[in-house]
C-alpha cells in the first residue's frame, strides 16, 4: 500500500545496561502536504508518505467540504503540494469555514455541515469485531517496527480486510481510508471500520459522513464521540481487546486474558450467538 | 531522587471531566453497565474580539491552555503581551497589547540533566487518576532543572496537555529555558515547534519522535529522549544534555 519508504534510520544514542552507546533506530518519516483548493491555501497536513490523493479526498470529505468525489474536477499531487480544483469553481469556497484545534493535533478548517443518519441493516457477530481488530494488528507492520503510528482498517462482514492504512495521526488514517473508499466506490454502509485511535467527536463525525454503520477502536470513546454516534445511528464500540493483545500503559505492558469490548451505542447491531 | 507526589486534578471535580454513560460490556458474559467516560469541551478562543479557533479540549485549565497555546504557537512573546484573559463558560477572551510573535530562533539553554531525572519525570506524568479510570488522556509536565514540578496537565490531546503545562509555567513566571518537558505518546514536528517557541530545551517521552521532528530538534537545539521505559531510553538529538 505504501510503495515509498515510510521509515528511516537515525543516528542516536541509546541507554542500555547503564551506558550510552551509538544506535540507529528506525523512525517514521513525517512529511508536510499543503492543500490548496481553487488556488487558495486551505490547510497544511503532517502525514506519513503514501496515499496522498486518498488523504486529500478523504480530508475534504470528512471535514464537510465536498459531498462526493464528483465535486472535485482535478487533483494534482506534486512534491509537498496538493492542488485541488472543485467542479463548481464559481462557488465561494470554503463556505462557512471556521478553525478547530482538534485533539489529534493541529488547527484544521472545518464546516458545520449537518451529519446524516446512517441507514444500514448490517449486523455483525461479536467475534467478527474481534477478528477485525486482530487482523488490523497482524497486518499493520509499521507499528511493530517503530511503535510510532496509528492504524485503521475497512472490513467486510466476514472480517476480511478491504484496506488497512497506517499513519502518524489517527485522523490521517481515517482520512486515507475514507478517501480510498470514495475512490474505489466501496459501500461503507456494508462495511465496518476498525481503528487504534480514541474516538473523539471529530473522529466519529468523519465516520458518520462516510456512512460506516459500525466503528470499533482498541481504546476509548469520549462523551461527544458517543453523542455523535447516537445522533447518527452508528454502533460505536471501544476497548476491543482480544485474548493475548498487548496494551502499553505507563511503563508496563499488560496482556489481555479475557476478550473485552464495550458497546457505547447501537448494541442491537452486534449479535452474540 | 524520591518519586514526585502530585495530585493531577486537584482543581477539578471529577464530574467536570467525566460523564457517566450506560453501555453494553461483553467480557465473558454480556451486561449493561454504567461507567464514566471523558468529557470533551468545545472551547472558543477569542483574541482581541475575534474568534481565533475552537479547541476540542478536556475541561479544566482553560486559562492556562489559552496562554500556553498562543505562546507555543508563537503568537505572543510572553505574558507581558497579554492585557487581559477572561474565562467565561466555554469561551476564553484574550486581549493582547500587541501581537509580538516569538522569534522562532533555536533554543538557547545550557541545561543538562541526569539520566535518572529523565526517568523520574516521565514516570511522574504517568500517575494520572483520570487515565487509570478512562485510558483516554495524554499528560504533559514541565520540570524545573529536571528536578522540581512546575506543572502537570492532562488532556484528550498531547498537544493540548503540553499547551496547558506551558501556560501554567508562564503564569507562574517560570523561565522555560530551564525546564524539561515530559510528554506521553509520539512526538511529531508540531510538538517540537511548541518546544522551540516556548524555549524548552529537553523533551522526554515513552513514545517515539518522527523523522522531521528529529531534524527540527537537531536544528533548534532541542534534546529528544524517546522510548524512555524501565532503564532504557534513546536520545535522538542533542545527547550532550543528558548525563
Amino acid at each position: 500500500m505504501n510503495p515509498q519508504p515510510t521509515s528511516i534510520e537515525i543516528p542516536s544514542r541509546q541507554l542500555q545496561n547503564g551506558r550510552f552507546t551509538d544506535a540507529q533506530p528506525a523512525v517514521i518519516i513525517e512529511s508536510e502536504l499543503h492543500i490548496n483548493v481553487n488556488g487558495k491555501h486551505l490547510a497544511t497536513a503532517s502525514l506519513m508518505p503514501g496515499m496522498e490523493e486518498e488523504f486529500v479526498i478523504g480530508y475534504l470529505f470528512g471535514q464537510g467540504f465536498i459531498k462526493r468525489t464528483k465535486d472535485i474536477s482535478s487533483i494534482r499531487i506534486e512534491g509537498s503540494s496538493a492542488d485541488v480544483t472543485l467542479a463548481d469553481t464559481a462557488a465561494p469556497f470554503p463556505l462557512d469555514t471556521n478553525y478547530r484545534i482538534v485533539s489529534g493535533g493541529g488547527r484544521t478548517a472545518f464546516t458545520d455541515a449537518r451529519l446524516q443518519r446512517i441507514e444500514s441493516d448490517l449486523s455483525l457477530h461479536k467475534d467478527v469485531i474481534f477478528r477485525g481488530m486482530n487482523r488490523l494488528f497482524n497486518i499493520a507492520t509499521i507499528y511493530k517496527e517503530t511503535e510510532g503510528v496509528h492504524s485503521a482498517g475497512i472490513f467486510n462482514q466476514n472480517a476480511e480486510p478491504v484496506l488497512i492504512v497506517e499513519d502518524i495521526g489517527r485522523h490521517n488514517c481515517l482520512d486515507k481510508a475514507i478517501g480510498y473508499a470514495l475512490l474505489h466506490r466501496i459501500p461503507c454502509t456494508h462495511h465496518f471500520l476498525v481503528s487504534t485511535g480514541r474516538m473523539a467527536s471529530e473522529m466519529v463525525a468523519k465516520l458518520c459522513r462516510a456512512g460506516f454503520p459500525v466503528a470499533a477502536t482498541k481504546t476509548a470513546v469520549t462523551d461527544r464521540g458517543r453523542e455523535t454516534a447516537l445522533a447518527c445511528g452508528m454502533t460505536l464500540i471501544g476497548f476491543v481487546r482480544d485474548t493475548g493483545m498487548k496494551i502499553h500503559t505507563d511503563m508496563t505492558v499488560r496482556i489481555i486474558k479475557e476478550p473485552l469490548m464495550k458497546i457505547y451505542t447501537g448494541a442491537e447491531r452486534i449479535t452474540l450467538r | 531522587m524520591p518519586p514526585f507526589q502530585f495530585d493531577l486534578c486537584s482543581r477539578m471535580t471529577d464530574n467536570q471531566i467525566l460523564q457517566s454513560v450506560e453501555l453494553t460490556r461483553i467480557n465473558g458474559g454480556c451486561e449493561r453497565i454504567t461507567e464514566r467516560i471523558i468529557r470533551e469541551t468545545a472551547l472558543t478562543l477569542r483574541v482581541n474580539g475575534e474568534i481565533y479557533a475552537t479547541a476540542m479540549i478536556m475541561a479544566g485549565m482553560e486559562r492556562e491552555f489559552a496562554v500556553g497555546h498562543l505562546y507555543a504557537q508563537g503568537m505572543i512573546s510572553g505574558t507581558s503581551n497579554i492585557t487581559s484573559i477572561t474565562v467565561n463558560g466555554t469561551t476564553v477572551e484574550v486581549t493582547l497589547a500587541d501581537k509580538k510573535a516569538t522569534s522562532g530562533k533555536p533554543v538557547a539553554s545550557d541545561l543538562s540533566v541526569d539520566r535518572d531525572q529523565v526517568f523520574t519525570c516521565v514516570k511522574a506524568i504517568l500517575k494520572s487518576k483520570v487515565f487509570a479510570e478512562t485510558e483516554a488522556v495524554h499528560s504533559a509536565g514541565l520540570f524545573l532543572n529536571g528536578t522540581e514540578i512546575v506543572a502537570i496537565a492532562e488532556d484528550l490531546g498531547r498537544h493540548h496537555a503540553l499547551d496547558k503545562a506551558i501556560g501554567a509555567a508562564l503564569l507562574k513566571g517560570i523561565d522555560l529555558t530551564r525546564t524539561l518537558a515530559a510528554s506521553t505518546g509520539r512526538q511529531p514536528t508540531e510538538m517540537i515547534y511548541k518546544c522551540r517557541n516556548a524555549g524548552i530545551p529537553i523533551i522526554a517521552t515513552k513514545g517515539v519522535p518522527t523523522s522531521l521532528a528529529v531534524t527540527l530538534a537537531e536544528e533548534n537545539g532541542i534534546t529528544i529522549a524517546g522510548l524512555v521505559r524501565g532503564t532504557k531510553m534513546i536520545v535522538y538529538s542533542h545527547p550532550e544534555r543528558i548525563r
